[in-house]
C-alpha cells in the first residue's frame, strides 16, 4: 500500500492550472512508468490515477483509473501464459493524478495464488500487438485510436481539469441549448429564489460542463470544514450542507477546485437578507448544487429544459462518459 | 480550447432570475448583493427611505447608514432598476391581453356592435331585406337564442316565416320534405341500389329531422350561393357512390318519360307522311316553342294550342265533318196501325209514320231511362239503338211504349224548358251512377243545359205533334220519307250537298209559280245547317223529325261536355261492372253512330281520362301543362339550352323512333313495363293520385321517342363546362301539395 | 435512441390524430352535421393543450415529467392545431378574423421559434467561449476599454499614431456603440472581416510594438464581433419567444369570446 502526491492537491492545482499540460504531466507521481519490468499488480484505493503513454515528446492520456480499478493485469497474464517468450513490460504509465492511495500485489503472488484460481473468461484478453517489447523500438500509435471510444482530447480535458472527479457533473449540450435559463429559473424556484449552480463553466466541444456541484468521487470541499456542515450523505453518496450548522466560513468555497460552491446571503421567504443581528450585515452561507435531494429523484434542472440539452452524467465512470459524451464528439 | 476559468469570487452574487426586477447596473457587471425589491425599487432607495425615517428616531443609526452609503461610492448611489426578460414578456402579453379586452369593450358600447361581431357578410338577397332592419334587430330575425323567444322556436320556425310559401312542406323537417308515408312508399319502390342508405339509418330516415341551416349556411359573403350544395351531402343520404355525373351516374332508362299524354299525336306519321305530302318541314318548334311563356321545363310546352299548332290543317276538316250537325233526339218512326191504336198516336207525325224503323240514340235512351216505364223497354234494344232490328215479337210493344215516352219527354221540355231538360238530365244521370252528381258533373249538365232554346221543344209540341198536317199534300210528305229513308241508309252526309240542290231547286218553281206578283220576299227554304247555322247551334230537321246540334268547330263546349259525360258513365260501367246492373244503358255508348259523330272525333285526339293528382274525374281537354308549384326530382329547363347551337336542334335528344316494333328499346320498355304492372298489382294499390297506372301503360307503350343517352348531357355538362352537380337537375324541396312520384322519374330502375 | 423513439411516438400520434380527425370530420359531414362545432371543439381542446406547456414551465415543482417531453408535445399538437384551424375556418376566410389573425400570427412566431430553437445553438456553438446575455453589456464595455487602452497606448510607444488614428477614426464606433436592429435580426460577419482587413493593412506602418498592438487589438475586435453575435442571435430568440408568447393571452380571450358568442347566436345545429 503507497500513497502518491498531496492529500490537499488542490492548493496546487489553482497554482498549476496555467502551466502547459505536458510540464503538469511530468510533475505527476509516477506509480509505474511504461517500458519497465512488470513488478506487480496495482489497484487504485483512493484518488485517481493516469494511464499515459508515451506519444511523441508528450503523454498521452488513455484513461484515468479511479477507485478499485487494477493495472498490470492485462502484461502479467500475457507473461504467465507465454513464459517461454521474453516477458512484457508495462505497456503504459500510471500517475497519480493529485492523490492517489494504490496497493501493489507482488508479481509472484499474482502467478501463484490469484491467477490460477481465476477463469480464463474473466481474464483481460490477450494482448495481440505488444507496444513496448524488450529490445524493440517503440512506434507511435494513431492518435484516433482509443480504446475507450472517448476522443482523447475530452479526456485530456477531464482529467486536466479534474472533471473525471464529478459523479453528477451537469454536462450541456450547447449546440442545443437555446440559452432559455429555464434550468436556472426552475432551480431558483425551487430554491428560495436563488439558483445554486450557474449556467457557465469550461466546454469542451460542445460540451459546458456547467458550474454546479458535481457530487465528487473525492470531495476535497469537506476537508476542514469546521463544523461538519458539508457531508456525503450515506445513502445518495451526495455531498450537501447543513443549513443549520454552515457558519459562513468559506472554506469549503475556496477549496472547491470547480468554483462551484459560493457564498450567499440568506434571505427569509420573501427574497429579503437576513442580517446579523449585531453587525447588521447580510449573514453568508455555503450555497452548492444539492441535487434537489430534499424533493427526491431527478434534479429540477434536469426536468426543466425543454430541448434535452442538460444531462447529469458521471464522469469517474469512463462507460457513461464515452456513452454520453463520446459519439457525438467523435463525429 | 481551454478558456480561462474566471476569477474565483465566491462572494459573487448570485442572479435572480425569477425575479421581475433586475438591478440597474447588472448590465454594467455590477449588479448589488441585494437587487431590487418585488415593486421594481430600487433596495437602496428603500433603504435610504427607511433609514430617512428612522433617522428622527434614532440619530446613531442614521448615522451609520450614511457611512454605509458613503462607503460605497458611485456603486451606492440608487439605480433604475430594469424589467427582467420573463417579466417584460409577460407585461407585453398583459398589456395586449387588455388592450384586446379593452377594444372588445369599446366595441360593445356602439350601436353596431352586432355589425362587428357578425361572423361574415349575409348573402346578397338576405342583406337586400334586412338592410332595412335596424342594425340591433337584425340577428333576432334569424336567430332565436338573440330574443326572448321561448325554446320552442327553432331557427327553422324563422325561416320559415318568409319561406313558407315557395318551400311550403319544409317546415316538415323531413327528408325532402315528404310525408313519412310518402317517403316510405319511395324507398319500399327503389331498387336498393339506388338509394340505400347506410345500414342502422333506415329506420331512422322516417324521423330524422333535417334543419335548413344544414345546408343553407349563411354568413359566407354577399357572393356565396346559399342554394349551393356540394354533391357530398346529397351522398350522404344517397349510397349509391359515384364520381360525378359523367362518371358512374346511372344511365337514363327512359328519359325524358311520355308521362300521360292527353293529346294523342303521332309525330312519326305527320314527320314522314302528312308534312311531307303537303310540302312542310317538320319543324318541333312551331308546335311546342312559345317564347312569350315561360313553363316548368322553360318556353317549350306539350302544345301551343290547337290554333296555332294544328289548326292550320284540322280546323277546316272539324269543321266539315260537323256542319250538318249531329241528331241528338229523333222522332221514333211508327206504322199506322199503331198509331191508330192510341190517342196520343193520333197526332204522330206524319213524316214518322212508316214502319218500326228509326234509331233511339244514345243520348234519348238516356233521356227516356229516367221514364220509369223504361226500365223494361230499353234493355230490349239492341246496342245500335235500331228499331228495326228489335225482336220480331218485342217489337211493337217496344215501338210503341219508346215512342209514348218521346212524346212525353217532348211535351215536358216544351213546358219547362231548360229546367225540365236538365232535369231530366240530371236524374238520368242521377240513375246511371247510383249517386247525386258531383260539382264537376253538375257543371257538365249545366253546359250541356246552356244555349237549348225550348222553342225548339214547343215547336216540336205545336207543329208536329198537336197541330197535326194529316192532310199536307202527299207530295211533300213523300219528300219527307224518301229523305228519311236515305238518311237510314247513313248517306246523308255525303249526299246532304246534292239533296239540298235538288229540293232547293224545286222549292224555287213554287215560289215563282205562286207568288209573281207579290212584293219580293223570299221564300223560307227548307232550314239547312249547312246553309242557316255554319257557326253552330241548335235546329229543327223537319225533314229527318229530329232535333240536331251543329257543332261550333273545334273546342265546341256542348260536345265537350258531352263526350265528357259519356266518358264519365262509361269509366262508371267499368267500375261498377257486376254489382250495378245498370242495364237501362248499354256497355259502349259509342257504337258506330255515336262514335262517328260525337265523341269519336273528339277522341281521336283527345285522350280522355283521369288527370293525374285530383279525385274527380276531369277531361284532359287540354294540353297538360306541370304546374310550377308542384315540384319533382328531377328539372329541366329547354330555354337555355336552346340558345346554344349545338343542341338547337330539337332532335339532338328528341329523336323519332324509327321502326317501333324492332327496335330494342321500345321491347326493353315493354317488359319493364310488364314488370312495373306486375309489381305494383302485387303490392298494395297506390295512393289514388301517386301513379295512374293505366294512362302510364299506355303511354309507355306509345313512345314514339329514342329514350336520351346520358352522353348527350355529359358532352356539355361536365365540371369544366356546363356543370354536373346533383342539384343542376335534381330537385330537393319537392314536399308540395300535388306532389306525384313515379318510376318514371327514376331513370336508374332495373339491373 | 431514446429522443428517436420519442419522435416517432409524436410523429405516429399526431397522425393518427389528424387521421382520426379527418375521419371523424367525414362522418359528421355524413350525417350532415355541423363540421364546424366539431372542428371548433376539436380545435379549442388542442388550443387548451398548448396552453399545457405554460402551465407546466410555470409549476415546475410538480413532477410531471421532463419539459422536453411536454414541449414536443407541444410543437406536436401546434402543428395539428393549426391543421384543425385550417379545416375550421376554411377558405376564404369570413368575417372579422382578428381571432385567426391571432392565431396565425402565434403559429406562425411558433413555427419560426421552432425552426430557430434547432438552428441558433449551433450557431452560438460555434463561438469558441459562450456568453450569458445578461453578462454581454458589461463584457461589451470591458472590451471596448480594453481597446481604448491599447489604442492610446500605442500612440505613446513612439512608432506613430496610425493606430490611435485608425482606432478613433473606425474602431471607436464600432466599440462603443451596439449594433443596429438589421444586425440583431439577420447577424452577419461583414462588419468584423472588414475591420480586420483593414487593420491587417496597416501592418506597413507599423513596428514591433505596434504589430503587438494591432494583434491586440484584432483580438478584440474579434471578441467584441463575438460578443454582438451572441447578444444579437439570443436576443432574436427571446424576441420571438416574447412574440410567440405575447399574444397568447389575448387569444385566450378572444376565443372564450368567440365559443360565448357563437353559442349565443347558434343556429339551428
Amino acid at each position: 500500500m503507497e500513497s502518491f502526491g498531496n492529500l490537499e492537491w488542490y492548493a496546487d492545482y489553482r497554482k498549476e492550472i496555467g502551466k502547459p499540460a505536458k510540464e503538469r504531466i511530468s510533475k505527476e507521481p509516477l506509480i509505474a512508468e511504461e517500458g519497465t519490468y512488470a513488478t506487480g499488480l496495482w489497484i487504485i484505493r483512493g484518488g485517481f490515477a493516469r494511464l499515459s503513454r508515451l506519444q511523441g515528446a508528450g503523454h498521452r492520456t488513455l484513461a484515468y483509473l479511479g477507485k478499485g480499478e487494477i493495472f498490470g493485469l492485462q502484461e502479467l497474464v500475457h507473461n504467465q501464459n507465454q513464459s517461454c517468450n521474453a516477458p512484457l513490460p508495462y505497456q503504459e504509465s500510471l500517475r497519480a493524478i493529485g492523490y492517489v492511495d494504490a496497493l501493489c500485489i507482488p508479481k509472484l503472488t499474482v502467478t501463484e495464488h490469484i491467477l490460477p484460481f481465476v477463469r480464463r473468461t474473466e481474464l483481460p484478453p490477450q494482448l495481440q500487438e505488444a507496444r513496448y517489447q524488450f529490445g524493440q523500438p517503440v512506434i507511435d500509435a494513431p492518435l484516433e485510436t482509443s480504446e475507450y471510444s472517448v476522443d482523447t482530447g475530452l479526456l485530456e480535458f477531464l482529467v486536466d481539469r479534474r472533471l473525471m472527479n464529478g459523479q453528477k457533473t451537469m454536462v450541456i449540450d450547447t449546440e442545443r441549448c437555446t440559452r432559455c435559463d429555464d434550468c436556472v429559473k426552475a432551480c431558483a424556484s425551487t430554491h428560495g429564489g436563488t439558483p445554486v449552480f450557474i449556467r457557465e463553466g469550461a466546454q469542451y466541444g460542445p460540451w459546458m460542463f456547467a458550474q454546479a456541484c458535481m457530487h465528487c468521487e473525492d470531495p476535497v470541499c469537506m476537508i476542514g470544514c469546521p463544523t461538519g456542515a458539508i457531508h456525503r450523505d450515506r445513502e445518495s453518496g451526495l455531498v450537501n450542507i447543513n443549513e443549520q450548522t454552515c457558519i459562513g466560513c468559506k472554506g469549503c468555497a475556496e477549496s472547491c477546485p470547480y468554483d462551484n460552491v459560493r457564498m450567499v446571503t440568506v434571505t427569509d421567504g420573501k427574497g429579503r437578507a437576513k442580517l446579523d443581528h449585531d453587525t447588521r450585515l447580510p449573514i453568508l452561507q455555503a450555497s452548492k448544487c444539492d441535487m434537489c435531494s430534499s424533493s427526491g429523484g431527478r434534479p429540477f434542472c434536469q426536468a426543466a429544459c425543454p430541448h434535452d440539452a442538460l444531462v447529469r452524467i458521471d464522469l469517474s465512470d469512463l462507460g457513461q462518459v464515452s456513452q454520453t459524451l463520446g459519439k457525438e464528439t467523435q463525429s | 480550447m481551454t478558456v480561462q476559468s474566471p476569477e474565483n469570487d465566491v462572494t459573487a452574487s448570485r442572479p435572480r432570475p425569477n425575479a421581475a426586477w433586475v438591478c440597474g447596473r447588472a448590465a454594467l457587471g455590477h449588479p448589488c448583493t441585494q437587487g431590487p425589491g418585488i415593486n421594481g425599487r430600487c433596495s437602496l432607495l428603500k433603504q435610504r427611505s427607511r433609514n430617512q425615517d428612522q433617522q428622527e428616531l434614532t440619530e446613531d443609526d442614521s448615522k451609520e447608514a450614511k457611512g454605509q452609503e458613503c462607503t460605497g461610492g458611485i456603486l451606492s448611489q440608487p439605480c433604475q432598476p430594469t424589467k427582467s426578460a420573463w417579466y417584460s414578456r409577460r407585461t407585453l402579453a398583459l398589456n395586449l391581453a387588455l388592450l384586446c379586452t379593452g377594444i372588445l369593450l369599446i366595441c360593445m358600447v356602439f350601436p353596431e356592435r352586432e355589425a362587428l361581431y357578425v361572423p361574415g357578410g349575409l348573402s346578397q338577397s338576405h342583406a337586400q331585406i334586412l338592410g332595412n332592419t335596424l342594425v340591433a334587430d337584425r340577428c333576432s330575425l334569424c336567430h332565436p337564442n338573440t330574443h326572448d323567444l321561448g325554446p320552442e322556436i327553432s331557427q327553422d320556425d324563422l325561416c320559415m316565416n318568409c319561406h313558407s310559401a315557395h318551400v311550403p312542406d319544409a317546415h316538415r323537417r323531413s327528408a325532402h320534405d315528404l310525408k313519412i308515408d310518402e317517403l316510405k312508399q319511395i324507398l319500399d319502390r327503389v331498387p336498393s341500389q339506388l338509394v340505400s342508405l347506410s345500414p342502422g339509418k333506415s329506420q331512422q330516415l322516417w324521423n330524422q329531422e333535417t334543419s335548413c341551416a344544414q345546408c343553407h349556411r349563411e354568413h359566407h359573403g354577399k357572393q356565396h350561393d346559399l342554394q349551393a350544395i356540394t354533391n357530398q351531402r346529397c351522398q350522404s343520404c344517397h349510397k349509391q357512390q359515384f364520381d360525378s355525373f359523367e362518371y358512374g351516374h346511372p344511365e337514363f332508362k327512359n328519359y325524358p318519360n311520355a308521362g300521360h299524354r292527353s293529346i294523342a299525336f303521332d309525330h312519326r306519321s305527320h314527320a314522314e307522311k302528312y308534312f311531307t305530302q303537303k310540302n312542310q318541314s317538320f319543324d318541333c318548334r312551331q308546335c311546342h316553342l312559345d317564347t312569350a311563356k315561360n313553363g316548368v321545363v322553360g318556353n317549350v310546352f306539350r302544345s301551343v294550342g290547337f290554333e296555332k299548332a294544328c289548326g292550320s290543317c284540322h280546323s277546316i276538316a272539324i269543321q266539315s265533318e260537323l256542319t250538318n250537325g249531329w241528331a241528338f233526339l229523333q222522332v221514333p218512326c211508327l206504322p199506322e196501325a199503331d198509331l191508330t191504336m192510341s190517342l196520343e198516336f193520333s197526332e204522330w207525325p206524319r213524316g214518322a209514320v212508316f214502319d218500326y224503323d228509326g234509331k233511339v240514340s244514345f243520348a234519348l235512351r238516356l233521356l227516356l231511362s229516367t221514364d220509369p216505364e223504361m226500365s223494361t223497354v230499353l234493355p230490349k234494344l239492341p246496342r245500335s239503338g235500331d228499331l228495326s232490328r228489335v225482336r220480331q215479337n218485342d217489337r211493337p210493344l217496344v215501338a210503341r211504349k219508346i215512342a209514348q215516352s218521346f212524346r212525353r219527354l217532348v211535351n215536358e221540355i216544351a213546358a219547362g224548358g231548360q229546367v225540365a231538360w236538365r232535369k231530366r238530365l240530371e236524374a238520368a244521370l242521377e240513375l246511371s251512377l247510383g249517386r247525386d252528381p258531383n260539382y264537376h258533373e253538375q257543371a257538365l249538365l249545366q253546359k250541356l243545359t246552356i244555349g237549348l232554346p225550348p222553342d225548339l221543344f214547343r215547336h216540336m209540341e205545336q207543329q208536329w205533334f198537336r197541330t197535326v198536317n194529316r192532310i199536307t199534300d202527299s207530295d211533300s210528305l213523300q219528300e219527307t220519307l224518301s229523305t228519311r229513308l236515305r238518311h237510314v241508309s247513313a248517306q246523308l252526309q255525303q249526299e246532304s250537298d246534292e239533296t239540298e240542290l235538288i229540293l232547293g231547286s224545286d222549292n224555287d218553281t213554287s215560289i215563282l209559280e205562286s207568288d209573281a206578283e207579290e212584293p219580293k220576299l223570299q221564300k223560307l227554304a227548307r232550314l239547312q245547317a249547312s246553309r242557316h247555322l255554319p257557326e253552330g247551334g241548335w235546329y229543327l230537321d223537319e225533314q229527318l223529325l229530329a232535333v240536331r246540334y251543329v257543332a261550333q268547330g273545334h273546342a265546341d263546349p256542348f260536345l265537350a261536355a258531352w263526350s265528357e259525360l259519356l266518358h264519365i258513365l262509361e269509366s262508371h260501367r267499368g267500375e261498377g261492372e257486376g254489382q250495378h246492373d245498370s242495364h237501362v244503358l248499354p256497355w259502349r255508348s259509342t257504337d258506330a253512330a255515336d262514335r262517328a259523330f260525337v265523341p269519336g272525333s273528339c277522341l281521336e285526339c283527345h285522350q280522355l281520362g283521369k288527370t293525374s293528382g285530383a279525385n274527380d274525374i276531369w277531361a284532359n281537354w287540354r294540353a297538360k301543362i306541370r304546374p310550377a308549384s308542384v315540384r319533382q326530382f328531377t328539372k329541366f329547363d329547354h330555354t337555355p339550352h336552346l340558345t346554344v347551337p349545338a343542341v338547337n336542334d330539337c332532335r339532338y335528344c328528341h329523336k323519332l323512333e324509327s321502326l317501333p316494333s324492332q327496335d330494342g328499346n321500345q321491347q326493353v320498355f315493354k317488359n319493364l313495363l310488364a314488370d312495373e304492372m306486375a309489381r305494383s298489382l302485387e303490392s298494395q294499390p297506390l295512393a289514388n293520385h301517386m301513379v295512374h297506372l293505366e294512362g302510364y301503360a299506355e303511354d309507355y307503350l306509345s313512345c314514339e321517342f329514342v329514350p336520351m343517352q346520358r352522353s348527350q348531357c355529359v358532352a356539355c355538362h361536365r365540371p369544366d363546362g356546363a356543370g354536373s352537380g346533383c342539384t343542376q337537375c335534381h330537385n330537393y324541396h319537392v314536399g308540395s301539395e300535388g306532389f306525384q312520384w313515379s318510376t318514371g322519374e327514376l331513370h336508374g330502375v332495373g339491373k | 435512441m431514446k429522443g428517436l423513439q420519442r419522435r416517432l411516438f409524436s410523429v405516429t400520434s399526431t397522425v393518427f390524430c389528424l387521421a382520426a380527425t379527418l375521419a371523424v370530420l367525414q362522418e359528421v359531414r355524413h350525417q350532415l352535421g355541423d363540421e364546424s362545432t366539431f372542428t371548433g371543439w376539436t380545435l379549442l381542446a388542442s388550443t387548451m393543450g398548448l396552453y399545457l406547456l405554460s402551465a407546466r414551465k410555470k409549476w415546475i415543482r410538480l413532477k410531471l415529467g421532463p419539459v422536453a417531453g411536454w414541449l414536443q408535445m407541444h410543437m406536436y399538437m401546434g402543428v395539428f392545431a393549426s391543421l384543425v384551424f385550417l379545416t375550421h375556418i376554411g377558405w376564404p376566410i369570413r368575417g372579422k378574423f382578428e381571432l385567426a389573425l391571432a392565431f396565425a400570427f402565434v403559429a406562425f412566431t411558433g413555427v419560426v421559434l421552432g425552426v430557430l430553437n434547432r438552428t441558433t445553438p449551433r450557431r452560438l456553438a460555434a463561438i469558441p467561449r459562450d456568453y450569458s446575455v445578461d453578462q454581454i453589456p458589461a463584457l461589451q464595455l470591458g472590451v471596448a476599454s480594453d481597446a481604448h487602452d491599447v489604442a492610446m497606448q500605442s500612440s505613446v510607444l513612439g512608432e506613430g499614431a496610425t493606430l490611435s488614428e485608425y482606432y478613433q477614426r473606425r474602431l471607436l464606433p464600432y466599440f462603443q456603440s451596439q449594433r443596429s436592429l438589421l444586425y440583431t435580426l439577420a447577424p452577419t460577419g461583414f462588419r468584423r472581416r472588414a475591420l480586420l482587413r483593414e487593420l491587417g493593412d496597416l501592418d506597413r506602418y507599423l513596428g514591433e510594438r505596434g504589430l503587438q498592438s494591432r494583434a491586440n487589438l484584432a483580438a478584440m475586435i474579434k471578441v467584441k464581433d463575438d460578443l454582438d453575435f451572441h447578444h444579437a442571435i439570443q436576443t432574436r430568440l427571446k424576441i420571438l419567444f416574447a412574440a410567440h408568447f405575447a399574444l397568447t393571452w389575448s387569444l385566450a380571450i378572444l376565443i372564450a369570446v368567440h365559443v360565448v358568442l357563437v353559442y349565443r347566436f347558434q343556429g339551428a345545429m
